[in-house]
């Protein structure tokens, strides 16, 4: 069964099967430098698309990770350098816990145990045994109905009326600043995206200029028995079509290396600390890589069409 | 069905290579286009098969004026002109058999009707063998017989050939010429750039001889003429 762009083809006459047609476009030069140029486009371009992707899912995770919650740290050290006993601490920690638990906004308070608070400072600090001796601040997780509006500046007051080394992050300093980072990334891959889009134009533009005046003759004679333009730019589009698929294999191949070597990459631990980003993948992270050759392949035709109707239309 | 009136062709800045030419064809009319080398045949038959346009002057054909014509009517007119070109203008890559379904398929016919249509055809001009053939292992004379046959194959309207029996021997140039007379019997305008003395001769027709780019219409010469330009 052919697929319905041959059946087009054969349809307006302009191919008689998937591999005849009346230009012999693909045995003429410069092809391979077309389908190289394809292939680094794809490549670039899935590129680009997975880096945004990765972006937008780590941002958006941050983002639904750390909304309506606050950490309170209970400093192990006074503001002079003098250790708070633990036996303080503790005691701190249940006021802290009875004060939240009763607040009307609150609907979880979490305190996190000295080994959990270790296993956080583990991909810095390692996980040497005799950190146990050092002064860790305590730090109570909590979480805020979902619709309340709470003043966090009331609630840190009342919390430095316990005792005045405790202090209240809701992390939005350091969450609008990974926003602000991951939005201008985002906006690159953006750009980049956009920029192989116009570079994939203007090549593509350029090559089918150039085999049009390499086959000039020939487009002349068929202008010349009453081709119309639509029949002779079938034939560059569909040129244009099999390059970039062609060229789209070759990228997908180089991509799904490149692939295997960061997921290797990520996975191997470097000084026992490891450095998984914990990827997910998502049905329309697939759908948006899907569309990125059948962007190009349909760029690809748009350029075609339009670069030979132009040429064509400057035939008598 | 084709007038020229006060046509002049240049190119560029150049002189005129066609100056005022006048005439007018009937339609399923036969004429021989001749003259010396350098008179402007060439330039006069691509302003027939419409590969340009007059520099200055009025070219109708098929009732319509060309220079007012839409380009999907030139379209739809060149479809109506078959051309026999000097140099052939064979597609290189293209078997014999495709070089001449071309035109059918340009129109759109079907499969079926072209494979039937384009081996009849090449079995009349004699290269029934050799329709698989790529026209740059064929010889000069072959090469020739497939650009007739491209030219016939869709039945043109006009059919145009620019000296077309340059690289036959006589039998086979007579009998094409024979073809274009049987198309022209069918309703087909003919017009022959030829060089050739005796194929005028044999065939008798009306002849359009340019000369330095003027044109003028000459009868056929019959046999009594002949004769008695022998005598006198």
């Amino acid at each position: 069964m052919r697929l319905p762009f041959f059946k087009k083809d054969i349809a307006i006459g302009s191919a008689r099967s998937p591999r005849n047609y009346d230009l012999g476009l693909e045995k003429s030069a410069g092809s391979l430098f077309i389908i190289i140029l394809f292939a680094l486009m794809t490549y670039l371009s899935l590129l680009s698309v997975g880096a945004g992707l990765w972006l937008y899912d780590l941002s958006d995770r941050y983002a639904g990770g750390l909304s309506h919650t606050a950490t309170i740290i209970i400093s192990a050290q006074e503001k002079n350098g003098q250790n708070i006993s633990v036996e303080k601490i503790e005691t701190l920690s249940d006021q802290v816990n009875k004060m939240m638990s009763a607040h009307p906004a609150v609907s979880r308070v979490t305190i996190l145990t000295q080994t959990e608070i270790a296993d956080l400072v583990s991909p810095w600090l390692g996980s040497n045994p005799e950190l146990g001796d050092l002064p860790l601040p305590r730090l109570i997780s909590v979480t805020f109905q979902p619709e309340s509006d709470v003043n966090i500046e009331a609630l840190s007051k009342r919390l430095i009326s316990l005792h005045p080394d405790i202090r209240i992050d809701t992390h939005q300093d350091w969450l609008d600043r990974v926003m602000r980072l991951t939005s201008t990334l985002k906006n690159l891959a953006l750009t980049i995206i956009l920029l192989i889009g116009g570079t994939t134009f203007m090549a593509v533009s350029g090559a089918i200029s150039s085999k049009m005046a390499i086959h000039a003759p020939e487009l002349e004679l068929i202008h010349l028995m009453g081709a119309s333009d639509q029949y002779l730019s079938r034939q560059f589009e569909r040129y244009a079509a099999r390059m970039a698929g062609k060229g789209i294999v070759l990228g997908l191949g180089v991509m799904m290396i490149t692939g295997i070597i960061f997921w290797f990459a990520l996975k191997t631990p470097t000084n026992g600390v490891a450095a998984s980003p914990d990827l997910a993948f998502y049905v329309w992270d697939g759908v948006a890589l899907c569309a990125v050759p059948l962007s190009i392949i349909a760029l690809a035709i748009l350029s075609a069409r339009i670069t030979a109707l132009r040429v064509l239309a400057q035939m008598p | 069905m084709i007038k020229f009136e006060h046509v002049g062709l240049r190119y560029g800045i150049g002189p005129e290579v066609l100056s005022d030419v006048d005439f007018t064809l009937e339609a399923g009319s036969f004429h021989f286009l001749t003259g010396p080398s350098g008179a402007g045949k060439s330039s006069l038959l691509s302003l027939l098969y419409l590969g340009r346009k007059p520099t200055r002057g009025i070219v109708s054909m098929f009732g319509q004026n060309i220079a007012q014509a839409e380009r999907e009517s030139l379209m739809t007119l060149r479809q109506r002109i078959g051309v026999v070109f000097q140099d052939f203008r064979l597609l290189p890559h293209l078997s014999a058999f495709d070089n001449v379904a071309l035109p059918l398929r340009i129109l759109g016919q079907s499969e079926t009707d072209i494979r039937n249509h384009v081996a009849e055809l090449l079995d009349w001009v004699g290269l029934g063998e050799q329709k698989n053939m790529l026209p740059t292992t064929m010889s000069g004379g072959q090469q020739q017989r497939v650009a007739i046959a491209r030219a016939v194959i869709t039945r043109p309207r006009l059919l145009l050939a620019d000296e077309p029996t340059g690289n036959l021997d006589d039998e086979i140039g007579s009998r094409l010429i024979g073809l274009f007379d049987q198309l022209n019997r069918m309703g087909t305008t003919v017009v022959i750039a030829t060089h050739s003395q005796q194929i005028m001769d044999q065939f008798g027709h009306k002849r359009l001889v340019l000369e330095s780019g003027h044109i003028r219409m000459e009868e056929p010469k019959t046999w009594l003429k002949k004769k008695l330009e022998g005598i006198f």
